[in-house]
């Protein structure tokens, strides 16, 4: 009976010395995953994990010193092991959690910049429409208005003069004998009253179109003197109708002399028609862009 | 006498101390439960997921047996590695979930204005 127990304890001391010394494969496997996890990312994007994974260990470095390599120890390290590869796996999961959702914020921040920008963009364009119609609307409005008091001037001067449109704008003829004495150039009171008539249904026309006052004469007499007395008459015309409310820097003055008639120099009728001042009103120069 | 005594108790001890160790039913359910977390978050998909998965069923069914053999306690011990892979395999089907939507945040980071 001593004999065998004596031949018994060397070999049992033998493997618990032999325990002591080479720890299992899984327990090896466990320290090292456990060294990655704690080492990582893990370590601070998932710590209870990273704990558990270290008590995990304890428990199975604590079996190992209590009861050597047995299915026990081997046990609590493979589970160990896989407690700190979860925590890597967590971790990288709630990495990526992290990344996408900072990903999204700044796709979305972005696009409200994108937004804003297009809206402000939008804003300005109907800000600018808005007063492009607007400034439409005035100058339509005032278009109409100008030509209401130009139809209205023309319909005034039809009713004292003869009116007719031409090419070169509105043209009022005078006749000389109505105005002037002959070989005169101041003007006829008579004359006067119809000027004044003249000059408050021009003042109704587009302030914008110019006024020319012409005066022309038969081709009886001397063409210089002619020339000058229609100067002159025509002169006499426009200050009148500038001292009756026309703008200065609206209305000038010519002399044509007996240049351009109108009719026959030949007869008494056709010098007397020939004998006149027209007053033509220019419309305004087309604007640029209209 | 005194003998018989002593060899009766310690008979007994051992009987107690082997039928006193619980049959693990808890950590089997638990086990059987993360498998099925597992398998319902779409490791069978994952190939890594789907290993850990394997391995985990392989763990319960030894555990089945050990507990048919009454090794209660040697079943429990395989019931913890059991449940600790179904942890990973549910653990990589999610976090292989959220490096998807990671990347297709990315993309579409890098596509938007």
């Amino acid at each position: 009976m001593k004999l065998i127990s004596l031949a018994v304890l060397p070999t049992l001391a033998l493997l618990a010395g032999c325990a002591t010394t080479t720890p299992p494969q899984e327990l090896v496997s466990a320290r090292s995953a456990y060294n990655r996890a704690s080492q990582g990312p893990a370590n601070s994007v998932k710590p209870a994990d990273v704990h558990e994974a270290q008590n995990a260990l304890n428990k199975a470095e604590q079996s190992f010193l209590d009861n050597g390599d047995t299915p026990t120890t081997k046990d609590l390290a493979y589970v160990a092991q896989r407690k700190a590869e979860l925590a890597e796996i967590l971790a990288q999961g709630e990495q990526a959690n992290q990344n996408a959702q900072l990903t999204s914020a700044e796709i979305e921040k972005r696009r409200d910049a994108e937004l804003a920008r297009t809206k402000g963009a939008l804003n300005a364009q109907n800000q600018t429409i808005q007063l492009q119609g607007k400034e439409l609307e005035q100058e339509k409005a005032r278009r109409e208005e100008a030509e209401k008091r130009a139809s209205q001037a023309a319909a005034d001067l039809a009713r004292i003069a003869s009116v007719k449109q031409e090419t070169r704008g509105m043209v009022i003829t005078l006749s000389g004998e109505v105005l002037f004495k002959s070989n005169e150039n101041s003007l006829l009171p008579g004359a006067q009253a119809k000027l004044s008539q003249v000059a408050d249904a021009l003042t109704k026309t587009d302030p914008d179109s110019k006024i020319v006052v012409q005066g022309h004469t038969d081709s009886q007499g001397q063409a210089a003197y002619n020339n000058t007395l229609s100067e002159k008459r025509a002169g006499a015309v426009r200050d009148y109708l500038v001292s009756h409310g026309i703008a200065a820097d609206r209305i000038t003055s010519q002399g044509f002399g007996p240049s351009q008639p109108i009719a026959d120099n030949n007869s008494a009728e056709g010098r007397a028609n020939n004998r006149r001042v027209e007053i033509v009103v220019q419309p305004p120069s087309r604007r640029a862009g209209n | 006498m005194n003998r018989l005594i002593l060899a009766a108790s310690a008979g007994a001890l051992l009987a107690t101390a082997c039928a006193s160790y619980p049959k693990p039913t808890d950590r089997l359910i638990s086990s059987q439960a993360s498998l099925r977390g597992a398998e319902e978050a779409g490791a069978p998909a994952h190939p890594q997921a789907s290993l850990h998965m394997k391995l985990a069923q392989e763990e319960v069914n030894k555990a089945k047996a050990l507990i048919d053999d009454g090794e209660n306690e040697r079943a429990d011990y395989m019931l913890m590695r059991a449940k600790a892979d179904a942890d990973i395999a549910l653990a990589l089907a999610r976090t292989n979930k959220s490096l998807a939507v990671q990347q297709q945040v990315q993309e579409k980071a890098a596509n938007s204005p």
